[in-house]
C-alpha cells in the first residue's frame, strides 16, 4: 500500500470535507455588534468579568438557601459554644454553565440538575477554601495530577459499553434500578455492588466504581482514551451534562437516591493517588451537600 | 487617534474574518466536538484580534490562524478532563438526537477504521496527518503551522504513513484495492 493510497483512504475520513458547508453553524460572538462592544478601541480585547448568572430560579432557589442557612446554623449552634462569631450568612449562587471547569471561590452553589427552571430539584454545597472550580453538575477540585470531584445530576442516559459501539439508553425509573444497570456497564471493576443505603435525607443505593483501562494508553492525557470509540470512555448523560471519565483508576463512589419520584445520582470521584488534602476537600464538600426535591 | 488606528483595523479584520472563519471552523471541527470547535474557533479570531499586528497578509494569514487554533485546541484538552456535551456525543454516534449538521459523521466502517488509526498516531504525527490530507497543505506550509522545519515534517509524514499503512493492512485484505500492495522503503 503507497502513502498516497492510504492518504486518499485519511481524506475520505474528512469529517469535513467542505468547510464552506459548515459556514451558519456557530455563530459566532465576533459576528455581534453586541460582543464587539468588547473589544476595546486600544486594539486589545477588552477582558469583560462574566455577568452574574441570573437568579433564574427565583423564590425555589430560596428553599435551598433556607436549606444551607439551616444547616450551616445547626454545625455552628454545635460546634461553637462561645456563640460570638456571627453565624454567616450563606446564599448558594448557581454553578456555572459550563462543560469546562471555571474557578470558583468560597460560598454556597446550587446544582440545578433538571435544567428547569420551575422546579428547585437539585443539590446545594458549600465550598470553604480556594481552589475549587465549578461546572454545570458540580465541583471539582485539582490534586497531584488529577483532581477529586462532587458532581449531582438526574440520569436520562447509560451507554451499554463505556468504550466501543456504545449506545445510550434509559437509565432506569428507579434509584435501584440506575445503580444496578450502572454497576454493570462493561469496563467498570465493581468494588461494592448496589446496596440499600439512606443519605442525605434519601433511601437509595450505594455503589463502588472503579474505571478501567479499556482503550487506554499509557501517558496520555486525562480523558484521552484514544483506544475507545470518540476517545471517550463514556459515564453518564443528564439533562445539563455529559460525563466522561478521566482515566483508569478513577474512583467512583455514587449514591441513587429516590427524591421523590426522581432519582438523582451523587458521584463522588476520586484517584488512586489523591493526596490526604485532596480527600479531605472532597468529604467537606460531599458533607456539605444539600439535596432538594 | 485610536479610532483612526482602529478604522485600519476593523476592515482587515473582517476581511480575515471573512475569509478565513470556514476554514478555521473547519479546522477545529475535525479535531474535536462541534460545539467545542465553536469555542474554539472564536477564541482563535479572539488571539487573532489581539495580535493583528502580527498577523502576516494572504495567503498566510490561514496558516497563522491554523497554529493558534492548534494551541487553542490543545489548551481545551488539557482542562481537567474531556467532557463534552451528551446530545453531541449521541449525535456523533449516530444514536436518537436530532441530525446537527455539525455533527462529525463518519461515512461508513472503513472510514471509522482509517479514523480510529489516525487518532492512535502520536499527537504531532496525527496532526501532520490530518494537516496533509485534511487541510491539503503543502508540506511546506505544514511546517510553518507546525514550527517545524521542512524535512522534520517529511520524516514525520513517512513515518506517520508508514504506521498507518500497518494499522490498516488486515482491513486492506479484506477489502483489497485495485492497486497492489507497495512495500516500503526506508523510514525511521
Amino acid at each position: 500500500m503507497t502513502h498516497e493510497q492510504i492518504r486518499q483512504m485519511v481524506r475520505k475520513a474528512n469529517p469535513v470535507p467542505d468547510p464552506y458547508a459548515y459556514q451558519s453553524l456557530a455563530t459566532s460572538v465576533l459576528t455581534e455588534e453586541q460582543e464587539r462592544m468588547h473589544m476595546q478601541t486600544d486594539g486589545r480585547v477588552e477582558v469583560v468579568p462574566e455577568p452574574p448568572t441570573k437568579s433564574r430560579r427565583g423564590v425555589l432557589l430560596g428553599l435551598a438557601t433556607a436549606g444551607v442557612v439551616l444547616l450551616v446554623g445547626l454545625v455552628f449552634l454545635l460546634g461553637n459554644d462561645t456563640a460570638e462569631q456571627a453565624t454567616p450568612i450563606v446564599t448558594p449562587k448557581p454553578v456555572p454553565e459550563t462543560d469546562t471547569p471555571v474557578r470558583i471561590g468560597p460560598g454556597a452553589y446550587f446544582i440545578d440538575v433538571d435544567g428547569v427552571e420551575s422546579t428547585s430539584l437539585g443539590g446545594t454545597f458549600v465550598i470553604e477554601g480556594q481552589g475549587w472550580n465549578g461546572v454545570t453538575a458540580g465541583a471539582t477540585y485539582p490534586d497531584a495530577d488529577s483532581y477529586v470531584s462532587l458532581l449531582v445530576a438526574s440520569l436520562d442516559a447509560l451507554p451499554d459499553h463505556t468504550c466501543h459501539d456504545t449506545q445510550f439508553g434509559p437509565p432506569g425509573a428507579t434509584a435501584q434500578a440506575q445503580a444496578e444497570r450502572f454497576a454493570a456497564i462493561p469496563e467498570y471493576i465493581v468494588h461494592q455492588a448496589p446496596e440499600p443505603v439512606t443519605a442525605y435525607g434519601y433511601s437509595g443505593y450505594h455503589v463502588l466504581l472503579e474505571v478501567g483501562d479499556e482503550g487506554w494508553v499509557p501517558g496520555s492525557d486525562l480523558g484521552e482514551f484514544t483506544g475507545c470509540d470518540a476517545g471517550n470512555f463514556h459515564g453518564w448523560g443528564s439533562p445539563t451534562f455529559g460525563r466522561a471519565m478521566a482515566a483508569p483508576g478513577q474512583k467512583l463512589e455514587l449514591w441513587f437516591l429516590d427524591v421523590g419520584t426522581t432519582p438523582i445520582m451523587v458521584e463522588a470521584s476520586w484517584f488512586q493517588d489523591t493526596t490526604d488534602l485532596g480527600m479531605d476537600q472532597l468529604e467537606a464538600v460531599r458533607e456539605s451537600l444539600v439535596i432538594t426535591p | 487617534m485610536r479610532k483612526t488606528r482602529n478604522a485600519d483595523r476593523d476592515p482587515r479584520f473582517e476581511e480575515m474574518w471573512d475569509k478565513c472563519r470556514p476554514l478555521v471552523l473547519a479546522y477545529c471541527m475535525r479535531r474535536t466536538s462541534a460545539h467545542d470547535a465553536e469555542d474554539a474557533c472564536s477564541e482563535t479570531f479572539l488571539v487573532a484580534w489581539r495580535r493583528l499586528d502580527d498577523v502576516p497578509d494572504q495567503p498566510r494569514t490561514i496558516l497563522y490562524l491554523y497554529g493558534i487554533a492548534g494551541k487553542v485546541l490543545s489548551n481545551q484538552k488539557r482542562s481537567v478532563h474531556r467532557r463534552t456535551r451528551l446530545d453531541e456525543r449521541l449525535s456523533r454516534l449516530g444514536v436518537t438526537q436530532p441530525i446537527d449538521p455539525g455533527v462529525l459523521v463518519v461515512q461508513n466502517t472503513e472510514d471509522e477504521v482509517v479514523m480510529s488509526a489516525v487518532r492512535r498516531l502520536q499527537p504531532k504525527d496525527r496532526e501532520i496527518i490530518m494537516l496533509d490530507a485534511w487541510e491539503e497543505l503543502s508540506r511546506h506550509d505544514i511546517a510553518e503551522v507546525m514550527g517545524m522545519t521542512r524535512s522534520a515534517v517529511d520524516q514525520r509524514i513517512h513515518r506517520a504513513y508508514k504506521r498507518l499503512a500497518r494499522s490498516l493492512e488486515p482491513m486492506i485484505e479484506i477489502h483489497p484495492t485495485n492497486s497492489p500492495p507497495v512495500a516500503e522503503q526506508g523510514g525511521t
